[in-house]
């Protein structure tokens, strides 16, 4: 679960910050866990619920909204809406993945000099890689599931989006990836994601 | 305008209803009922639906021609203000706008905000339910939506809420058909 965030710059940087934070609000989301309780019906629970089985959708698109302290989101009261778009490349019984695109919305709030609305199909592709752990601290077991995201913009090559965010799997195939805690006018959603077969 | 938007929101909101059934799993506490009832008295909702302001969105495709033929997504931006807060009830203003996000080109419009607006509000409380001597404890959301364009139309429906980490929520959606699909509603507090 190795964490790189590198070349913070423009609307990549901020999505970097963001997962940044995702990560030191992980002692938050113990309450998030796949399971947690007695080891023996832990390990059962690990095995009639392999990554593969939760993963099982040929696709997958979630959305997450943002707000970044940046002048211009605050002045124009813009959110920054991304929608990724997932594409199942590899499934084995450990780790399932899937190749991502995501494309970004500014939806500002505000007339006059803010840009109402302005869409960056932009370039950020990658992969994403699902996984379940289980820790054992005595007879206590807990099982995580964790995504992997490894991401990068030609446009901006300088950037890379390397982090690890927990999930909470919901009913039907749906999921989201849990988020950092708002602060300052700063927030981002929980992003929710929906499968296709 | 209103009307089309109206029909659209309405598939929305009762797909959103209609996965209670599928939600049993997401409870605070799920177990002995003495423990349960303890539960319940201890996360008392205003403790955890704590923030005065929440904003969430949510991904949607309604089964119509045109978003086929141009590959659109609707995303929905949820704005939530503070009424009332009790240790039994939370209630929050609700404004609902969309924003739609086509993949094709001319004349598929790449993204169009809607003009007309839902707004109404929405309750939580917690609820503990019996079943064969197992408890279950769960935060529940009541919807009262209206539409600013289309006075005739109203929705109430009741969901599930899952409590995430730091005060976000996430409210399940039904499963997706071959021409429809509703993401989770991702729900974070602002400060």
């Amino acid at each position: 679960m190795a964490e790189k965030i590198s070349g913070l710059w423009g609307k990549a940087a901020a999505v970097g910050l963001c997962f940044t934070a995702t990560l030191t609000g992980q002692a938050a989301q113990a309450q998030s866990s796949f399971y947690q309780g007695e080891c023996n019906r832990a390990y059962s629970v690990q095995d009639a619920n392999r990554i593969d089985r939760l993963f099982n959708k040929r696709s997958y698109r979630g959305v997450s909204m943002h707000r970044y302290d940046q002048q211009v989101s605050a002045a124009c009261k813009s959110d920054l809406v991304m929608i990724l778009y997932l594409t199942q490349s590899t499934s084995t019984t450990e780790s399932v993945t899937y190749k991502v695109h995501q494309k970004t919305v500014d939806v500002g709030t505000q007339p006059d000099n803010c840009s109402t609305l302005n869409i960056n199909n932009n370039s950020i592709t990658g992969t994403v890689t699902f996984s379940s752990e289980l820790i054992r601290e005595g007879d206590f077991c807990t099982i995580n599931i964790w995504s992997d995201w490894k991401l990068s913009d030609p446009v901006t090559p300088s950037w890379v989006g390397d982090y690890s965010a927990k999930l909470q799997i919901l009913n039907e195939g749906a999921f989201a990836v849990l988020h950092p805690p708002a602060s300052g006018g700063k927030f981002s959603t929980p992003r929710g994601f929906t499968g296709f077969d | 305008m209103a009307n089309r938007r109206s029909a659209r929101a309405a598939l929305a909101l009762a797909a959103l209803g209609s996965a209670q059934a599928a939600q049993a799993e997401n409870a605070i506490y799920q177990g002995e009922c003495n423990r349960a009832y303890q539960v319940q008295a201890s996360s008392t909702i205003d403790k955890l639906v704590m923030h005065k302001k929440y904003r969430a969105v949510s991904l949607h495709r309604f089964g119509l021609d045109r978003e086929k033929e141009c590959d659109t997504d609707t995303v929905t931006h949820w704005t939530m203000t503070e009424t009332s807060r009790s240790s039994s009830q939370v209630t929050f203003d609700v404004i609902m706008l969309d924003t739609l996000i086509a993949d094709k080109p001319a004349p598929c419009e790449r993204v169009k905000v809607w003009n007309d607006e839902l707004y109404g509000n929405v309750t939580f409380t917690t609820k503990l339910e019996e079943k064969n001597a197992i408890c279950e404890v769960f935060v529940q959301a009541d919807w009262d939506m209206f539409d600013a364009g289309d006075p005739e139309w109203s929705s109430k429906f009741t969901n599930r809420v899952l409590m995430l980490n730091a005060g976000s929520m996430v409210v399940a959606a039904s499963g997706p058909t071959a021409n429809e699909y509703n993401s989770p509603i991702a729900i974070t507090g602002v400060k």
